[in-house]
């Protein structure tokens, strides 16, 4: 029983890079705090999000991109920062919402 | 001879009086005034979870059954009302996790332990209680239900304000284990509780 207690503990105190917010696998809205990117190549496995005006909206070290009238993706800086999305995920330059480009991981399309 | 045989009987009889102040002393603690062996109380308070363990607001009934001059069997059912949405959720690697507050959820608990009382204290009586419990856990908003197994350890204080009514309130530490849906599997649980409530001694 306690080594099973210890266990149970040490598994739950694992964290995740991802949340409901931002970043978690998704096939609907319900699975997410606000929204679902599909499951397509843009949003391999699906894609938890938040709309945004600006990056400033957004949680969990994402960025403000002009998609869909601004939805919040992941910052990179190499196609190895988005390894533990998924494999068909790579970093890329993509308007932001506000002005210019931001590096964020998204789709191999 | 005769006042030999006086101081005699004058050092026997101290020394029977000497032996029955060293009983009292030794007498283990005993709470005060115990007037029936039977008592029924109601507490309410805040419980403390998070993660797979439930938090909010408890609402809970007693059932004590004196078994000695301190211990006493306690039988409790418990309440725990808590708050919060969905918060689980599948990571990269499609595990489902769930990430409640510390006072989300719902909880409904049938425990079962002893009552230690301690020495008093003037008017209060302290006291410590152990119970194994048998919980169902559910958070609807993500549909995850389970069933637990609770050990609780708590420390607490009385006060008898009548013949058959006692007020009190103690703190308590939860830990256990739960078997939960979803994928979730074995799930520990951990939390804190703060009751204040009422006691009534059954004639």
């Amino acid at each position: 029983m306690l080594a099973a207690l210890v266990m149970a503990l040490g598994a739950a105190c694992n964290s995740s890079d991802v949340s409901r917010a931002v970043g978690a696998i998704c096939d609907s809205n319900d699975e997410c705090d606000e929204r679902c990117l599909l499951p397509s190549p843009e949003y391999p496995d699906g894609f938890c999000t938040i709309s945004c005006d600006s990056s400033s909206d957004c949680v969990g070290g994402a960025l403000c991109v002009a998609i869909d009238g601004g939805v919040c993706l992941i910052e990179c800086e190499l196609d190895m920062d988005c390894d533990f999305l998924g494999d068909d995920w790579v970093c890329r330059m993509i308007d932001a919402n506000t002005e210019g480009q931001v590096s964020v991981c998204h789709g191999n399309s | 001879m005769p006042r030999q045989l006086l101081i005699g009987v004058a050092l026997v009889a101290l020394s029977a009086s000497t032996a029955s102040a060293q009983d009292i002393v030794d007498a283990p603690p005993a709470e005060v005034e115990v007037a029936h062996d039977r008592e029924l109380g109601a507490r309410l308070g805040l419980a403390s979870g998070g993660r797979m363990t439930p938090g909010g607001l408890v609402v809970a009934g007693q059932y004590l059954y004196q078994m000695s001059n301190i211990d006493w069997f306690e039988g409790s059912v418990a309440f725990t009302f808590g708050g919060g949405g969905a918060d689980c959720f599948r990571d990269r690697s499609d595990t489902y996790i769930c990430r409640h507050g510390a006072i989300s959820g719902f909880a409904g608990e049938l425990s079962a332990g002893v009552r230690r009382f301690l020495k008093p204290q003037d008017v209060f009586t302290p006291y410590v209680r152990g119970l194994v419990g048998l919980r169902l856990v559910t958070y609807t908003d993500d549909e995850v239900r389970g069933l637990a197994i609770p050990l609780t350890a708590a420390v607490g204080v009385r006060a008898r304000v009548s013949e058959l009514i006692s007020v009190g309130g103690d703190a308590a530490l939860g830990l256990g284990l739960g078997f939960f849906n979803e994928g979730l599997g074995v799930q520990p649980q951990l939390g804190a509780t703060f009751l204040v409530g009422v006691e009534f001694s059954l004639r």
